[in-house]
């Protein structure tokens, strides 16, 4: 479970995240949703141990990220929002190198797993720069699931990618371990409501709405409230 | 364990670009190669141009032209007057040299008034070079001419002329008249000294500048890992898995460093191969200046958000540093503020490191810039939370 005690990030003076407070149980899959500029990068990058809050505290099972960030990062998989990958390396030494980094064991047996998964495996000779760009976010997706970690933070995982990349990651990410508590932002609503249970939005620093799924859409004031900040038409 | 990983990783990141690490390997050593054949060949052709107005066409005339284009420093042609003119008018010769119709009676006769002309181009700065060559043919021929005339008016006639002035003009050979020896004089020290910097057989010290220029140009561009790794996600992605941010970076930087001197190596050779001595001095500056600029580029790197100002700054520091630096031009020639920072820029040290001394203060100058400045972009590097 994912606890945030009234969490504000600054950056030169300017709130970005305002008092957020929050309780994200175990297992819960969250979309986060927002316009640009809602907070919603910097929010999953605090509770990705990232960057520390300025005021306010995260609590991952109790414990809290500002005095257990080591052990707790060995438990969370994160996926930047960029393809934070050697383009000029092959998909095979992209592993190799992310294997390396990561903490702890990782055997062949769960590399070739994933891979499957992902449908990589014909591809591992492939320079990443050569591969499509549906794929290159799967590589992207799979390299912080390499730990098998139980907290998945993925910052807009699917942008900009085809339709049909969108629908394989969503259906590849439902099929995880349904332990797995997902932390999800994305502009499409679509997404979220394939993937999440719950739904978070931010707006402007400040947290709006956190909710099960079943509220959206058609339901005010959520569904207004969405439809207001363009996240869906009307 | 991590630190080697990570280096390791550096280093096929740089060799998956074969173009770019072929072309790392063979363009600087082609570069340096067709420049220091250039120096060298050019260095044979600085002569003074001066061309030759004949007015009248004849053996004196041939003669004379004959032997000043001989001379080592001078670049002759002949023209017509008009010519001649548009040449100096367009600084493209230092004088021209006219002949007057009536040289050849006037030689004979042992005449030096009004037998030449000299006009100058409006630049001209070795005229008094010029005058000299010209005057001691003309004088040689004259005296030739005076000593033969005289001989066959002694001899009541007899044709002797061709005679006599042959062997006036040997007189001459092999070294001109009034040609004293000179005994040179110094400090024995000071004469190897410079026989040492100025060997013809050593590469130019141009070269040397353009080595420096190279080699700062060359890291700033192997260090723009930083902001790829720092855009993509690649940097925070590693935090995530536990490397400290102290341990990425310090192994990019070795990487980045231990790969650029690995693609110096065919430059290093060449110019070990073409200097005489002083190969350790060589090698030893080269590897610390290098220090100096990889340290440079990456604290530069921690304190700019975007790429393109980055490369911006590169290039202005390294056009600036690299004009004052003393390899292009002479710093005696600035005025005392520059005369003084051109005595702290990196190319200077290097320069100094090179060629004085053995582990030259220049040298501990530039291992502290470059180890301080990684110091404090490293410092840089693991407060920043990109």
């Amino acid at each position: 479970m994912i606890e945030l005690r009234n969490i504000t990030k600054r950056y030169k003076g300017k709130e970005v995240v305002k008092d957020v407070d929050l309780f994200i149980p175990k297992g819960a899959r969250v979309g986060l949703v927002g316009p640009n500029g809602a907070g919603k990068s910097t929010l999953m990058k605090m509770i990705a141990t990232l960057v520390n809050p300025s005021k306010g505290d995260v609590l991952i099972e109790g414990q809290t990220v500002r005095q257990k960030k080591k052990s707790i990062r060995k438990r969370i998989g994160y996926v930047p929002q960029d393809i934070a990958l050697h383009m000029n390396l092959s998909v095979k030494e992209n592993l190799t190198f992310w294997v390396g980094m990561a903490p702890g064991k990782i055997t062949d047996t769960r590399i070739a797993q994933l891979l499957d998964m992902v449908g990589l495996t014909p591809h591992l000779s492939k320079r990443v720069e050569a591969l499509s760009g549906g794929m290159q976010r799967k590589l992207n997706i799979m390299i912080a699931l390499l730990h098998n970690p139980d907290y998945l933070i993925m910052d807009e995982p699917t942008v900009g990618i085809d339709i049909s990349s969108k629908t394989d990651i969503i259906r590849f990410l439902k099929h995880l371990d349904n332990e797995k508590t997902i932390l999800f932002s994305s502009h499409d609503l679509s997404e979220i409501e394939q993937l999440c249970q719950y739904v978070l939005v931010l707006d402007g620093g400040a947290l709006r709405h956190f909710g099960t799924i079943h509220d959206l859409p058609g339901v005010d004031p959520v569904h207004h409230l969405l439809r207001e900040l363009h996240i869906i038409r009307s | 364990m991590n630190m080697w990983h990570i280096w390791r990783t550096r280093w096929k990141i740089h060799v998956s670009q074969r173009i770019q690490f072929l072309v790392l390997l063979i363009v600087p050593l082609l570069v340096f190669w067709g420049g220091d054949q250039l120096l060298k060949s050019s260095s044979g052709q600085v002569k003074i141009p001066i061309v030759f107005v004949a007015e009248q066409e004849n053996d004196t005339v041939n003669l004379l032209i004959e032997r000043i284009s001989n001379k080592e420093t001078i670049y002759a042609i002949e023209r017509s007057k008009e010519e001649a003119k548009r040449l100096l008018e367009t600084n493209q010769v230092e004088a021209a040299v006219v002949f007057t119709d009536d040289i050849e009676e006037k030689l004979r006769a042992g005449k030096i008034e009004d037998v030449i002309k000299l006009w100058e181009s409006p630049s001209a700065i070795s005229i008094g070079l010029i005058e000299e060559f010209v005057a001691s043919e003309v004088i040689r021929l004259a005296s030739n001419g005076k000593a033969a005339t005289y001989l066959e008016d002694e001899l009541n006639g007899e044709d002797v002329y061709a005679e006599a002035w042959a062997y006036a003009d040997g007189q001459w050979e092999p070294k001109p008249l009034m040609t004293i020896d000179y005994k040179t004089g110094g400090e024995e020290s000071a004469t190897s000294e410079t026989d040492s910097k100025t060997d013809s057989s050593n590469p130019s010290p141009l070269l040397y500048g353009l080595l420096s220029v190279y080699i700062m140009l060359i890291s700033f561009f192997l260090i723009t890992w930083v902001f790829e790794d720092r855009r993509n996600g690649v940097a925070l992605r590693s935090g995530m898995f536990g490397v400290s941010r102290l341990t990425q970076l310090s192994a990019n930087i070795l990487g980045t460093f231990s790969y650029t001197g690995f693609t110096m190596i065919p430059v290093s050779i060449y110019f070990i191969i073409s200097m005489d001595g002083n190969l350790e001095r060589l090698a030893l500056g080269i590897i610390v200046y290098l220090i100096a600029c990889i340290g440079i580029s990456f604290m530069i790197s921690q304190f700019i958000q975007s790429r393109m100002l980055y490369q911006l700054v590169a290039i202005a520091i390294t056009v600036f540093t690299s004009l004052i630096g003393g390899s292009f031009l002479q710093i005696s020639e600035f005025s005392s503020m520059f005369e003084t920072v051109a005595k702290y820029t990196p190319q200077q040290w290097f320069l100094n490191g090179i060629f004085t001394g053995e582990i030259s203060t220049s040298i501990i100058i530039l291992a502290a810039i470059g180890l301080g400045s990684m110091i404090i972009g490293l410092g840089r590097g693991v407060l920043r939370h990109d």
